[in-house]
């Protein structure tokens, strides 16, 4: 017996409501962002809700770039989804009762058109973010537009986007729906036996996925942890936990699906006195925002603590660690709350706290991102921060390594103050730009400092040396590093006396200043021969060795004088100030000692950063010389031959 | 009685113009009123340590007859400018602790503690009376400025 065309119908609209409503409710798009300092990636997902995932992080990383914030109230038309899904599930609803045709083919149209709409939609959206972008924000990309399927690469940012089950489902929907009446009359039986079985789970998928998110059950945290036998594994599920938290004894407390805890501004969040606790998936947020109490969101005081994955949020001070030993902070997302800088806290504070690693956290807001008082043999490694006033600020602090850090858009990169034995490598300090004070890195009374490998680019100044080396027999060795489009690259206390070599300087507005009475001898610009690169060299290597063979020299009237008269410094980089440097280079009018002297300039950048055109060959550049100087020579031959008689 | 012409309107102007700047910075060099001076958190440096000034509990500042001088902690003012505010020369100011109040920097109370986290870690704090001192941290040791200038807080080093 073949079925009546209003039993097909019915199974037909059946399942297609079943699909069209369980994927509207499940995600329909969603995007990872993979980057360095993003362990495990960002994530967005899109729903017929909104948009979820890190947003935030995502709104804080788009704003260096200018892009504008994702907020769901500049994308109006994601208000038309849920009543587009209603009205199209309506109208097929309708459709199967009556058997109108006229009514089903508009709604065979409605349900092709809400997931391509929809792709449609947010593709242009892409786009636009791609090409909006804030001209006066702190990196400029050039415009360029997301794939709404795929994957797009920009700076050192990979993103792959696809579409989510729930716009599969979508689209199965407005398949079935096209094809499904047919598709049921010529089936085989047993297979159309099968349709209402196919029709019930998908009503039940959708049901569950329209009510999975819901209530967690009830779980007394301080119970379960007061209850833990020492060194027991604890495992919250999802939910809001009233803080403060104290762990006292050895614990791994763990969250699934993120709980929070929240401290409802009472103090500190979470304590951790004990040894070995390990604090890790967790939300904190709500710690006590008044100044004078300090109070932090995870403070740890007892030894061998971890504090890893964990998102803290709305705190004074991020993670506080007091007198701890041998802890490890790792893969957190840390923003302190948005106070004005002086009214906020540090991110992470390490007070008299020792062997503690530090890796891979973002660190979003602070006053200081991470700030490093009395605490030595410390690691900070692949951590970002942004947003802070010292990304990085050291105080007295001994024997630490900071490695593979990115510094963005702080007030200073990073400060590292009355400390010794200090390795900063390979670490990005951008974008530092305040007018008053920006600096990438400032070193004052840093002693047996090693400096290599950075790049420092686009702050107000590169790096700031006062009374750096500060002992007799310290040294600060500055090497390999980039220092470009400052307008200062290297400022010089006249108290600092660093050796850089292998540097490669290029696009500042002034490569270096010396401050206060000037001792050029202080400083070497190379070491055992080897000087650095300076992209306004314009000298020759006859040689041929790598080693330009006339010393770089700077050496800058106006500075001299605006030290004597600071008046003078408007005059900077005007014609009066250009004529006056090139009148100095050309004739001896007066004797000014030089800035900086490099007596063995590098002709090539080293390690492949942006130089210039390769130095011609020596031989070349003698020829040339000859024939440039034999007009010369002929006319002044001519000149005398003529006076002569 | 002569006329304004265009010519010399704007030759006046242009004069005016070129005459701007030079106002300017002689005005800017007058010598600027008296009290303590402006402190732009976050964005002003110490005029001892160059450390940018970022708590205003412990901030100071102190006025000479040339210049206006900011510190952000105590232990810089007294190093900075302690003998001239002491002597009379120059004024000081230090902000109460607790109210954050503007303070004259010869009549405050000062204690000195290491669970004073200050920015340059010398751990003083300056308070408007001795009892407000003592409220705050009861037992501690009171000092007055010229004590602190005959022995000034050296910066630990570790």
């Amino acid at each position: 017996m073949s079925p009546t065309p209003r039993a097909c119908r019915a199974a037909t609209a059946v399942l297609t409501l079943a699909l069209l409503v369980g994927g509207a409710r499940l995600p329909l798009w969603q995007m990872t962002l993979h980057a360095p300092q993003y362990v495990g990636g960002l994530r967005l997902v899109i729903d017929g809700r909104g948009v979820h995932g890190d947003v935030d992080e995502l709104n804080a990383l788009n704003h260096y770039i200018g892009m504008a914030p994702i907020r769901m109230d500049r994308i109006p038309e994601a208000r038309l989804f849920t009543p587009g899904v209603t009205a199209v599930a309506a109208g097929v609803l309708v459709a199967a009762l009556t058997g109108w045709r006229f009514l089903r083919a508009l709604a065979l149209v409605g349900l092709w058109a809400l997931p391509l709409a929809f792709l449609a939609d947010l593709q242009w959206r892409l786009y636009l973010f791609g090409h909006s972008m804030d001209p006066l924000a702190a990196f400029r990309l050039p415009a360029f537009t997301p794939k709404v399927v795929g994957r797009t690469v920009v700076m050192n940012f990979d993103v792959t986007a696809l579409p989510g089950i729930g716009l599969v489902l979508m689209l199965l929907a407005a398949v079935v729906f096209a094809v499904g009446p047919w598709a049921a009359r010529r089936a085989h039986p047993a297979l159309r036996r099968l349709v209402p079985a196919a029709a019930v789970l998908a009503l039940a998928v959708a049901g569950s996925a329209a009510t999975a998110r819901g209530e967690s059950p009830p779980f007394d945290l301080a119970r379960a942890v007061a209850a833990a036998p020492p060194g027991a594994v604890v495992v919250v599920p999802p939910g809001v936990y009233p803080g403060p938290l104290v762990l006292a004894r050895p614990l791994v407390l763990r969250g699934q699906g993120r709980p929070v805890i929240d401290g409802r501004g009472a103090g500190d969040v979470v304590v951790i006195t004990g040894e070995r606790v390990t604090l890790e998936g967790f939300a904190v947020r709500g710690g006590s925002l008044l100044y004078s109490r300090e109070a932090a969101g995870i403070v740890v005081r007892g030894a061998g603590a971890v504090v890893r994955d964990n998102e803290i949020d709305d705190v004074l001070f991020g993670v506080y660690l007091a007198g701890a030993r041998g802890a490890v902070v790792a893969g957190n997302t840390i923003r302190t709350a948005a106070l004005p800088v002086e009214r906020r806290g540090h991110a992470v504070y390490l007070w008299h706290s020792r062997e503690i690693l530090i890796a891979d956290n973002r660190i979003l807001r602070g006053k200081d991102g991470i700030h490093i008082a009395f605490s030595n043999e410390t690691r900070v490694e692949r951590n970002l921060v942004t947003d802070s006033r010292y990304g990085l600020h050291v105080m007295y602090s001994h024997r630490n390594v900071y490695r593979n850090n990115v510094f963005l858009g702080n007030v200073v990169g990073a400060a590292v103050m009355y400390s010794s034995d200090v390795t900063l490598d390979h670490n990005v300090f951008e974008g530092s730009r305040s007018v008053a004070a920006g600096a990438g890195l400032i070193f004052k009374d840093a002693d047996r400092l090693l400096v290599r490998g950075n790049r420092i680019a686009r702050n107000r100044v590169g790096l700031e040396f006062d009374n750096t080396p500060a002992e007799r027999g310290g040294w600060a060795q500055v090497e390999e590093n980039l220092v470009a489009f400052n307008e200062v690259g290297f400022s010089l206390m006249s108290t600092a006396a660093i050796a850089a070599t292998g540097n490669t300087v290029v696009e500042n507005l002034r490569p270096v200043e010396v401050r206060g009475v000037l001792r050029t001898e202080t400083s070497r610009w190379q070491v055992a021969g080897r000087g650095n690169y300076w992209g306004d060299y314009r000298g020759f290597d006859a040689s041929g060795d790598g080693i330009g063979d006339v010393p770089y020299r700077r050496a800058d009237v106006l500075e001299r004088l605006g030290d004597r008269a600071p008046a003078l410094r408007a005059f900077l980089f005007t014609p009066a100030h250009l004529a006056l440097e090139a009148a100095v280079r050309l004739a001896p009018l007066a004797r000014v000692d030089p800035v900086v002297e490099d007596p063995a300039p590098l002709m090539r950048a080293p390690g492949g950063a942006p130089g210039g055109a390769p130095a011609p060959a020596g031989r070349g550049l003698l020829v040339a010389g000859v024939l440039l100087l034999a007009p010369g020579l002929l006319a002044a031959a001519r000149l005398r031959a003529k006076r002569a008689p | 009685m002569r006329t304004i012409t265009r010519r010399r309107l704007i030759g006046l102007a242009a004069a005016a113009a070129a005459a701007a700047p030079g106002a300017w910075l002689l005005l800017e060099r007058a010598p600027a009123q008296s009290g303590p001076p402006e402190i732009r958190y976050g964005r002003d440096r110490c005029d001892a340590c160059g450390m940018l000034i970022s708590d205003p509990r412990y901030a100071a500042a102190a006025r000479r007859p040339d210049a206006a001088l900011r510190y952000d902690d105590i232990a810089c003012l007294v190093r900075g400018a302690g003998h001239a505010v002491a002597s009379g020369v120059a004024d000081g100011w230090v902000h109460d602790a607790a109210t954050e109040a503007w303070v004259e920097a010869r009549e405050a109370a000062y204690v000195r503690s290491p669970a004073i986290r200050t920015p340059m870690s010398s751990g003083l704090a300056a308070y408007a009376t001795a009892a407000q001192a003592l409220a705050a941290h009861p037992g501690a040791t009171v000092f007055t400025f010229a004590a602190l200038v005959g022995a000034p807080a050296a910066g630990p080093r570790g």
